[in-house]
C-alpha cells in the first residue's frame, strides 16, 4: 500500500502571518503567472474528461 | 520516439477497463498508489484519479481530492479581524506522476496546467480558492514560477507541501474583461 494521501494543511508562526497578510493585501500576478492560468483553462477545456 | 504532440492528449477518469499494470515512473510510491490504491480510493469517494493518455498508453496520472488550509495564530480568534474562517477550502494535487518513458515531452507540465484548469472550473460549482500538493524537492522551483508557496515551516519535509492562491488572478481576469467571464 502506498503512502496515505496528507489531507489538511496547517500553517502556523510566519507561514500562518504571510498567508494573512495575502489575503489582507494579494499581490498583483505577474504577466507570466496570467499567462499561464490562461493556458491552464484553455488546456482543460481543450482536453475534457471521457 | 516520435514526437508526442500534447493537442493529441486524452485525459480520462481511471476505469476498472484500465491496465495500469505497465505504468512505470521512477517513483515507486506513485506507481504503487496507481496499482494498488487509486480506484479503491476512487470508489470510496476520496479521490478521483485521470489518467493522462496518447493513443492507448498511459503516460501519466493525477490525483485530485478536496483540502483545507487550516491557519493557527496564537492571537487569532474566529470570527475577529477580517478573518472571519480559520480554515480556507482547496483541491490537491494528491498524485501526479509521468511514466519514465515519456519523461522529456512535456507531460508533467500538461497534467499541472490541467490540474489547475479543472480546479478553476470546479472553483465556479463549489467554492474553492487554493491549490495544495506536496512537490518533489526538484521541482518547486517552476512550481513557485507558476505562483506556488512553499511552507517555511515544512520546507525539509521529503516532499515539501506547497499552496497556490487562484484569487488574485481570477479578479485580474475579471478586469481584464476575459472571455471567461
Amino acid at each position: 500500500m502506498a503512502r496515505p494521501i496528507e489531507l489538511g494543511l496547517i500553517l502556523e508562526g510566519e507561514d500562518a502571518e504571510e498567508f494573512l497578510e495575502d489575503l489582507k493585501n494579494p499581490k498583483k500576478p505577474t504577466e507570466e503567472q496570467m499567462a499561464m492560468f490562461r493556458e491552464a483553462i484553455r488546456i482543460c477545456k481543450e482536453h475534457p474528461v471521457s | 520516439m516520435n514526437q508526442i504532440s500534447l493537442d493529441d492528449l486524452q485525459v480520462e477518469y481511471l476505469r476498472k477497463s484500465h491496465d495500469v499494470s505497465s505504468f512505470l515512473c521512477t517513483d515507486d510510491d506513485l506507481n504503487d498508489f496507481l496499482k494498488s490504491d487509486a480506484k479503491k480510493s476512487q470508489d470510496e469517494l476520496i479521490s478521483i484519479t485521470y489518467l493522462c493518455l496518447w493513443q492507448t498508453k498511459i503516460l501519466g496520472y493525477l490525483t485530485l481530492v478536496t483540502d483545507t488550509i487550516e491557519v493557527k495564530l496564537i492571537e487569532m480568534t474566529d470570527g475577529v479581524d477580517s478573518f472571519p474562517y480559520a480554515r480556507y477550502p482547496a483541491v490537491k494535487i494528491a498524485r501526479l506522476a509521468v511514466d519514465e518513458r515519456f519523461e522529456g515531452f512535456g507531460i508533467g507540465r500538461f497534467l499541472l496546467f490541467w490540474a489547475t484548469g479543472k480546479v478553476y472550473q470546479l472553483s465556479k460549482e463549489v467554492g474553492c480558492r487554493y491549490i495544495t500538493l506536496d512537490s518533489k524537492r526538484e521541482s518547486i522551483g517552476f512550481y513557485e514560477k507558476f505562483g506556488f508557496k512553499v511552507i517555511e515551516r515544512y520546507k525539509n519535509r521529503a516532499f515539501p507541501p506547497m499552496y497556490f492562491n487562484m484569487y488574485p488572478i481570477v479578479v485580474q481576469m475579471r478586469q481584464d474583461n476575459s472571455n471567461d467571464y
